[in-house]
């Protein structure tokens, strides 16, 4: 019986662990995947680490044009002579093109891969980026930017899938690189090809609560947000959306409750504009998912819990006044 | 007389070594008989010739005569041959005449070493005494320390030709009897020739199918004297400079005689080090394995990066690479153990630098599987038990089999199995892996780390039973 058992166990671990094993310098890590469509092929292009003693971040780019993409895989695997991992894939790059027909498509060939996870962060371009752009710099300007400025946001794929699911409108950094290659970003709107402006891009950030410190001027006062969290609450009658903010004011008036209400009232307008022209379909599905009974989405109300941390009082604004 | 002195070359099979002498004492014949490489000839020659050769005066005892005379304090008369044979070779004088009877004079020639310093179980701190192959010697270190009449000895003989003297110690007042009794039931039932070494009995007595000791074994005879005092029981086999300590816990393995010699926060610092590094002697090439070969996604691009480049042009598969390593490790560790002293530095720096930074140039192994691997063993050596660093190199072999096979799953299971091992492992029926499971509180405060115990300093209660608290009883 003992030695039964111990030739099933053999057999088993022969037939099965073998499977999975693969020494490191038989595996090509892919740092970069730009997905691409021309009619009804797909463009490929891979940017597979090949590290050497001299070089550790040395990279190879590779382009491969097939009907599928697990035929582009395959392929792949036959001309690069490595086995393609995708989990340390630090980009993924898709053309318009590719989102707008593809999504399903994509999503499923990710979540179908063994060796992927699905964590990595996502941009939107018109063309295949060219040689020479690097993922790290890509991703830093990205990064600074939702820091400093709050325009562009890292949008991982595991996001993409579940605004996907939820069928809520997806947004995507865009990167416009200019003829120097130097990177301008801006949001992009996914399903309609639409492109936010600066300022609702900004706006969209604050209110996904993916940037806190947003800068404006209205009435020739500039307001800092410099801490923010915005929370959206359905409840039967109405749809809540609560923003708690710390602001610092640079201004020629003193008067507190009425910058405060320039403050409220300038960001209700703008938000209101951005839900009402951007993300209203995302609003009729937070309003089914809440209320799947009620026929008509309720209005959204807007509550504020301002903090004037500071109100500077600038000459220099009174004289423009 | 004749047929006496033939009866005895027979049963002794004519052996070199056997003395015989011929002398008259009071005006009888009498012959002794000792064998010269147990005896000591100057207590024979000063201490019974002389003397006896002064003996002129008739008497009707002889036997009786010569032991009141004769200095010594061990010095019997038997009638039966077959327990003078077995006192020839107890290193006695036999001496007898034509008439019934033979009279057994202790006069046994020192064959020990003194006691001298630790060799293994080094402490920074504590006594540094160690046990020798005496077993009265032995017993004297232990009762130098325990001066109480609540240490008993009893004494039995195992071996059929070596009739070795096993001394089985506790202390009356804690130890369990049941214990005791298991004890002295599984020596009686050993069946052997000779018992050269304590661990001859250890072999016998542990569990069979356990790689992990569950016998102690020590050197010194403080841990002797502490463990009494738990409530277990020592047994000392003469011609062994190591006792064993029964029962053995998991958690003991990790005790070191430093440990008690020094704040408890140092105990508990370097007791939690000790456990890292069982895990990490076992684990560490598998993990190693794992991430280069299955689970590439557990460890960051940067590494990964860098260990492909290490990698590179490297002939071998990893797993193989790994084998090679340990392979290489364990004769450099068994060559290093043979060899004398004297030469053994050297061949340690021509095995652990030259080899190892010449097998990286020619690209036969990659620089971290001889850190993975360096790491791996050094860690396995915090421990001082031999069984234990032999179970803690299996172990690390069949992981890293798992690993190869199964990468971080085969891992987790070939871990999901060591518990299971040594939780199922017991010690003369305690459990193995007590005070953690079970907990036994309070002997959990001094398991994998050494808390206050408070005012009450209590025993384990597994074991002591009769006197749990330590000290003068409140």
């Amino acid at each position: 019986m003992k030695r039964k058992l111990f030739f099933l166990i053999l057999i088993l671990m022969l037939f099965t662990g073998c499977d999975t094993y693969k020494d490191l310098d038989k595996i090509g890590l892919v740092s970069l995947l730009q997905i691409d469509k021309k009619e009804n092929d797909y463009l490929l292009s891979f940017d597979i680490i090949t590290p050497t003693k001299e070089d550790e971040q040395k990279r190879e780019r590779l382009q491969i044009t097939c009907s599928n993409l697990d035929t582009c895989r395959d392929t792949l695997y036959l001309e690069s002579n490595h086995r393609i991992y995708l989990e340390h894939l630090e980009l993924l790059v898709l053309t318009n093109r590719i989102t707008k027909e593809d999504l399903p498509y994509l999503i499923n060939f990710f979540l179908e891969q063994k060796n992927s996870r699905t964590s990595f962060p996502v941009i939107m371009q018109k063309e295949l980026l060219k040689e020479g752009s690097t993922t790290d710099e890509i991703l830093r300007f990205i990064e600074v930017n939702q820091e400093e400025m709050g325009i562009l946001s890292i949008v991982s794929f595991d996001d993409i899938i579940q605004t996907y699911l939820q069928k809520d409108p997806i947004y995507l950094p865009y990167l416009a690189f200019s003829e120097k290659e130097k990177a301008l970003g801006m949001m992009g709107m996914l399903d309609e090809n639409d492109l936010l402006n600066k300022e609702e891009s900004i706006l969209y950030n604050f209110f996904l609560n993916q940037t806190k410190t947003v800068s404006f001027f209205q009435e020739d006062t500039q307001f800092s947000i410099i801490d923010s969290s915005v929370d959206t609450k359905v409840s039967e009658k109405e749809i809540t959306i609560t923003i708690n903010s710390s602001i610092q004011i640079l201004s020629c008036e003193e008067n507190k409750i009425k910058l405060k209400r320039i403050y409220e009232e300038y960001l209700q307008e703008k938000l209101k504009s951005l839900l009402d022209n951007h993300l209203s379909s995302y609003f009729d599905h937070l309003w089914k998912r809440h209320q799947p009974f009620s026929k008509e989405r309720k209005e959204i109300s807007f509550q504020f819990h301002t903090n004037i941390e500071k109100i500077q009082k600038e000459a220099f604004l009174c004289k423009i006044k | 007389m004749n047929d006496k002195i033939e009866q005895f070359k027979k049963a002794c099979g004519n052996s070199t070594d056997l003395v015989i002498r011929r002398m008259k004492v009071a005006s009888k014949e009498v012959c002794i008989l000792f064998s010269e490489v147990l005896v000591s000839s100057e207590i024979v020659n000063d201490f019974i010739l002389k003397r006896l050769a002064v003996m002129t005066e008739d008497t009707r005892d002889l036997f009786e005569k010569i032991r009141e005379t004769l200095p010594s304090s061990n010095i019997q008369k038997t009638m039966e041959f077959s327990d003078t044979i077995q006192k020839l070779y107890d290193g006695f004088a036999i001496l007898f005449t034509e008439e019934e009877g033979y009279l057994t004079i202790e006069a046994k020639l020192s064959l020990d070493r003194g006691v001298e310093s630790v060799e293994n179980e080094v402490a920074i701190l504590g006594p540094k005494d160690s046990f020798t192959e005496n077993l009265n010697k032995n017993l004297g270190l232990m009762r130098k320390r325990i001066r109480t009449s609540n240490l008993v000895i009893q004494s039995m003989s195992i071996g059929e030709e070596s009739h070795t003297k096993i001394a089985i110690c506790y202390m009356k007042d804690i130890c369990k009897e049941e214990l005791v009794e298991e004890i002295l039931q599984k020596l009686q039932e050993i069946s052997i020739d000779i018992i050269m070494d304590a661990t001859y009995l250890k072999e016998r007595m542990s569990e069979k199918d356990s790689l992990f000791p569950t016998i102690h074994t020590t050197e010194r005879p403080d841990m002797a004297s502490f463990a009494l005092l738990e409530g277990k029981v020592v047994l000392v086999i003469d011609n062994s400079p190591y006792v064993l300590i029964i029962p053995t816990f998991f958690t003991d393995l990790f005790h070191t005689p430093d440990d008690y010699y020094q704040k408890n926060i140092n105990t508990t610092f370097t007791r939690l080090l000790r456990l890292f590094a069982f895990f990490l002697s076992i684990f560490l090439p598998a993990y190693y394995i794992s991430i280069t070969t299955h689970n590439h996604n557990a460890i960051s691009l940067d590494i990964l990066i860098n260990l492909i480049v290490q990698r590179q042009n490297v002939p071998f598969p990893a797993f193989f690479e790994a084998i090679l390593m340990i392979l290489a490790f364990e004769i450099l560790r068994e060559s290093d153990i043979r060899i004398p002293s004297k030469t053994g530095t050297s061949v340690s720096i021509l095995g652990g630098l030259i080899l190892g930074d010449a097998a990286v140039s020619a690209g036969i192994i990659s620089p971290m599987m001889i850190l993975v691997i360096a790491i791996s063993a050094i860690s396995s050596f915090v421990f001082t038990s031999t069984t234990m660093i032999n179970a803690i190199r299996y172990y690390r072999f069949f992981i890293l089999f798992l690993a190869t096979f199964f990468g971080l799953y085969g891992l987790f299971i070939g871990f999901v199995f060591l518990i299971l091992r040594l939780a199922r492992l017991n010690s003369f029926g305690f459990f193995y892996l007590s005070p953690v499971a079970p907990i036994i509180t309070p002997e959990i405060k001094d398991s994998f780390v050494r808390l206050s115990k408070g005012k009450k300093q209590l025993r384990n209660p597994l074991l002591a039973e009769k006197k749990m608290e330590r000290g003068k009883s409140s």
